[in-house]
């Protein structure tokens, strides 16, 4: 079979709409969608734990709210001991008080520091050393183990009991730490 | 045998060729060809939409968890934090060393020949274990008051090894006194002693319990 020229001129004609053709669906068609698609692939990719990351938390985040009101409630109630205003004002009365009860007329209780406490947000610990003049050992050993029962936020670091200007009575000191808010 | 003659042979061979024009088969093959492409980028174009359609719903999905992760972070936080503090209050309340049941064994562990006169102690709790050292100073008597005073130690030792980890109790001074005192109408001779007792317990929830009043010094 032979061409004559113009079919020739045809079929080359062709052949070049041919790869115009195929060149505009690869490129413009073809490419641009491909792109589009892996870019969105790409993007789930990201997406995929991102999600899965935040539906963690937010599970996490269930199971804390689960155990919160337990800890709010114990906080509350920590809270609930302390009373309000400047520790300095209260503590030292309220010592008085106690050991007024215990039969130990006299007290002097003064601050001797502060402590930070890092594992405790929103409180602080104070240092108090707490004079008793007359005092005998078995009335103060009553009174510590009272003071220990009827205050959790305070402990006991230091008991130094001993004779003094009276010989009649010990005088008696007790360094302790309290828990207050900040 | 009559001739035959074909007139239209022209007119065959002309249709023949239009029949076999390549150009016209180039443009069937081009026709198919484009039919395939066309076919194969519906295809793909459904692919990449179902890809789109999913990449939609996990970003609107995003959208939506974005907000909650955030405001569930700063909850969490903020409950780990109230909850880490509750923790570490209750342990600071039930971990606290109690001397009133020290007191007590002191004083059970004290015999009526021996008088204390001081008593100085402290206690800290560290790295999880409490620790306590306390001091006593006195005076005992009987006809060897030495040994009184020794008996004393090794009592006082093993009360409170029953209830504490380590103890180790130790003389800080033993003297002879001059004085004598009386007990049960005899003078006896007497010792001024001072015992240091050092006293480590793990950290754990230690039983407060009152002193008794059977005993008075």
């Amino acid at each position: 079979m032979k061409l004559d020229k113009e079919q020739g001129k045809k079929v080359i004609l062709s052949a070049i709409l041919l790869c115009a053709l195929l060149y505009c669906y690869f490129n413009l068609l073809l490419g641009p969608l491909a792109a589009n698609e892996v870019r969105a692939e790409k993007t789930m990719k990201e997406l995929r734990p991102q999600i899965a990351a935040a539906k963690l938390q937010i599970k996490q985040t269930q199971a804390i709210e689960a155990r919160a009101p337990v800890a709010s409630e114990t906080l509350e109630q920590i809270k609930g001991m302390i009373p309000d205003g400047a520790p300095v004002a209260w503590f030292p009365p309220r010592m008085a008080e106690f050991f007024k009860r215990q039969g130990i007329d006299k007290t002097a209780t003064r601050q001797t520091g502060e402590q930070a406490a890092p594992d405790l947000a929103g409180f602080k610990k104070l240092t108090w050393t707490i004079d008793l003049p007359k005092v005998e050992f078995v009335p103060l050993a009553i009174a510590i183990a009272g003071l220990e029962n009827e205050e959790p936020l305070l402990e006991v670091t230091g008991v130094s009991i001993g004779t003094g200007a009276d010989p009649q009575y010990q005088h008696g000191s007790i360094s302790v730490t309290t828990i207050v808010r900040q | 045998m009559a001739l035959h003659l074909n007139l239209y042979h022209e007119i065959q061979k002309q249709k023949q060729q239009s029949r076999r024009d390549p150009l016209k088969l180039g443009m069937y093959g081009l026709g198919v060809v484009a039919l395939c492409l066309a076919g194969y980028y519906c295809m793909r174009l459904r692919e990449a939409s179902q890809v789109m359609g999913r990449l939609d719903q996990m970003q609107a999905e995003w959208e939506k968890m974005e907000p909650l992760q955030k405001a569930a972070e700063t909850r969490g936080a903020d409950l780990s934090k109230a909850i880490q503090t509750s923790d570490a209050l209750v342990q600071k309340i039930e971990n606290r060393f109690y001397w009133a049941p020290l007191l007590d064994q002191l004083l059970e562990a004290t015999p009526k020949n021996v008088q204390i006169t001081k008593f100085d102690g402290k206690s800290d709790i560290d790295n999880g274990a409490s620790t306590c050292s306390f001091t006593i100073t006195g005076l005992s008597s009987g006809n060897e008051p030495r040994r009184v005073a020794e008996e004393l130690r090794t009592a006082l030792h093993n009360k409170f090894a029953e209830k504490h980890g380590k103890v180790t109790a130790v003389f800080q001074a033993l003297d002879d006194a001059a004085e004598t005192v009386f007990l049960d109408g005899r003078p006896l001779p007497v010792a001024n002693f001072g015992i240091k007792l050092d006293l480590t317990e793990p950290q754990q929830l230690v039983e407060n319990t009152q002193p008794k009043k059977t005993r008075t010094r």
